[in-house]
């Protein structure tokens, strides 16, 4: 059976007068990529700095590897890797100097230490930029050695907290595969971002915070199917008459139909409605520019349950 | 741990902005300090300044300095009080030297000559302090003190000069020099606290959340910072000893222990303040302004500004760190007076043991009300 490498309950953590982790329960199990999604602000890096033992919390519980989480958990630390939102590494050492420093305060023993060095700078890419100093590096190379820092010594729990932001796409996608093969190497991963569809791309369970709490939970298909649309259609350049549109809206499946400037959207609760749509427009003689049918996102899911966009 | 200290060295070493202020910039305002000295020294190429002496009193010893520095340092013309006022007006004087009482300077204008003369005073008021304090504290070094003394004030100047280097005033330079440098270890100690509190850098975070001990990762932090801060004062101290010959390792004990003490001082400041996550402005305030104003009222800028707040506000004198390193230094190096040194390194030991304890407790502090 796989083992709860977190579980947080009940947890809340106030900043003032503001909450930022409003009674948060959430479980990460052995083996998975966690996604922890939400806009800006949701409460996504508190809820790691707390798990952390980096935050003071004013109410619940965080166990870690089936015990408290505290700052003084060292062993459960040892077997901990975190890759920090902002790039946290020494300007004045070189890349070699970085990975080789953070990999020590987890790996005293030099030998093992220097080969599990090495590995991470392959794993990464950075085996050609060893001796050049953070500053000689591009956004995406200072992206990935922030990465080597946090996980040289090859943690079972990696924290990575939004690890793409302001990542060219080449680097995004290095990235994104680098965590795919470390879960697959056998580490749990929780994952933050409000890239939606990263998080969809990697992750095997997803939990959508909102003000502090998690909203909404479950594999991707689980939180699509948690929500009435199942296709959108959007249908771009075209001059709709008021008793179209009105029909439009009585059609079969339809609950949402929104026509603005040229472009028309319309929501339906059952897929496969393209043809059908197509075939109204055929009979009626409507013109049209470029039309386009789309599953629901976890945006969607995320605009259907809090009412605003994930990127708001 | 070797491996963490090797590259906490390394790191800090190599920060330039960090190492310029403790290592560089005072090795550069030595050099500019001997320039302007030795220029004021070199007699060869000196003319002595115009000046108007105004012996309000009799003052047998203000009146025998005069006269032994006539004709090398100074031009005197013996004028009373009005004439002297009227020549310094019409520019024929530099200033008016006032003996009695209250010896005092009047000058018209600021410059090198007025410098001087400035110079000359303090160092006839700080032989004159000597005296009185020897006779009210240590009565029976009055006699040595004299025959010391006995000779005109020429050779005051003369036994306290340093190499060709003007000693008194002039030293008063050199130690708040020390003592700036001293101070400005808050800059090393400021980076290690940012590094070294997880509110205050994600660096910080990230060791944070390693395995590895929080009193560990402080104590190698401090050390770093003191190591490298009294490595930066040694070398200063090491420069103007055998490259300018100012006798500031005389007493190497002495020496060593208050610049430990005045590092530990700045660094634990600076990583206090690296620690409380200062904002733009605060910053400023206390990591340059604070600095700067001990080390002013220490007579860093104004050679003389130690003895003013010596007679207006004592105290100062007493709980300002710069002041009381310089003054360490001068009860080593010149007064040789073991007691009003101990008195200096006690008070300099409090502040250190305070400041330390703070920062320590500060830098282990372990969960964040805010990150």
């Amino acid at each position: 059976m796989e083992q709860d490498m977190i579980r947080i309950h009940n947890l809340v953590k106030r900043y003032g007068d503001v909450t930022a982790l409003n009674h948060l329960d959430l479980t990460v199990r052995e083996g998975e990529i966690f996604g922890l999604l939400g806009p800006n602000g949701s409460g996504k890096t508190t809820a790691i700095n707390c798990v952390l033992a980096l935050l003071k919390i004013d109410r619940g519980e965080i166990e870690v590897f089936g015990k408290p989480m505290t700052p003084s958990s060292y062993e459960a630390k040892r077997q901990i890797g975190v890759v920090f939102q902002n790039v946290a590494v020494f300007e004045e050492l070189s890349v070699l100097e970085n990975v080789d420093y953070f990999c020590s305060l987890y790996v005293p023993e030099k030998v093992r230490r220097r080969s599990l060095v090495e590995e991470a700078l392959e794993f990464t890419g950075l085996q050609d930029f060893r001796k050049k100093r953070p500053k000689q590096l591009s956004g995406g190379l200072l992206r990935r050695l922030n990465i080597a820092c946090g996980i040289a010594h090859k943690p079972r729990l990696i924290f990575m907290d939004e690890p793409t932001v302001a990542v060219d796409p080449q680097s995004r996608s290095h990235i994104l595969d680098g965590i795919v093969r470390l879960n697959q190497e056998g580490s749990t991963i929780v994952y933050t971002s409000h890239y939606m569809e990263e998080v969809e791309q990697i992750c095997t369970r997803i939990a959508i915070l909102d003000h502090g709490k998690c909203v909404a939970g479950g594999t991707a298909d689980e939180l699509k199917g948690m929500i009435r649309t199942a296709e959108t259609i959007t249908v771009e350049g075209i001059d709709l008459r008021p008793e179209i549109l009105a029909q439009l809206k009585q059609a079969e499946g339809v609950f949402s139909a929104d026509y603005s400037g040229d472009v028309l959207k319309l929501k339906y609760s059952t897929s496969g409605n393209l043809i059908r749509l197509l075939h109204v427009f055929e009979a009626e003689g409507i013109a049209f520019g470029r039309v386009f049918s789309e599953k629901p996102t976890l945006n969607d899911v995320f605009l259907e349950i809090t009412g605003k966009d994930l990127r708001d | 741990m070797l491996t963490q200290l090797k590259y906490r060295f390394l790191q800090t070493a190599r920060d330039l902005g960090v190492i310029f202020w403790p290592l560089f910039f005072p090795l550069i305002l030595a050099v500019l300090f001997s320039a302007a000295f030795s220029g004021l020294m070199n007699t060869d190429s000196f003319s002595p300044i115009p000046t108007a002496v105004v012996e309000e009193d009799t003052d047998i010893a203000f009146d025998r300095m005069i006269r032994q520095l006539d004709g090398t340092l100074i031009q005197a013309q013996f004028l009373d009080a009005d004439e002297a006022l009227e020549a310094l007006q019409s520019g024929q004087v530099s200033g008016i030297l006032t003996g009695g009482k209250n010896p005092s300077l009047q000058v018209a204008e600021s410059g090198m000559s007025q410098t001087i003369l400035s110079m000359i005073l303090q160092q006839y008021e700080a032989a004159q302090k000597l005296i009185r304090d020897t006779a009210r504290d240590h009565p029976l070094r009055l006699l040595f003190l004299i025959i010391n003394l006995s000779a005109d004030p020429g050779e005051i100047l003369q036994e306290v000069s340093l190499g060709g280097q003007p000693g008194g005033a002039m030293l008063d330079y050199y130690f708040a020099l020390i003592a700036m440098t001293c101070l400005f270890g808050c800059y090393i100690g400021q980076k290690l606290g940012i590094q070294g509190a997880a509110n205050a850098s994600p660096l910080a975070a990230r060791r944070a959340v390693s395995p590895q001990k929080k009193l560990l990762s402080v104590l190698t932090d401090m050390f770093t910072g003191f190591s490298i801060q009294f490595a930066c004062v040694m070398v200063l101290l090491l420069f103007l000893q055998t490259v300018l010959r100012i006798p500031v390792l005389t007493y190497p004990g002495g020496t060593i222990l208050v610049v430990a003490l005045g590092t530990l001082l700045s660094v634990s400041y600076g990583i206090l303040m690296g620690t409380l996550n200062l904002r733009e402005g605060q910053e400023g305030l206390l990591m340059t302004a604070v600095p700067l104003i001990l080390c002013f009222l220490s007579g860093l800028m104004l050679g003389n500004m130690k003895q003013v707040i010596e007679d207006k506000v004592p105290l100062l004198n007493r709980i300002n760190p710069a002041a009381l390193i310089s003054d360490a230094f001068y009860y080593l190096n010149v007064y040789s007076d073991p007691a009003g040194f101990r008195v200096r390194i006690l008070i300099l030991g409090a502040w250190s043991a305070g400041m330390t304890i703070l920062a320590f407790v500060l830098l282990r502090r372990s969960r964040y009300e805010s990150i």
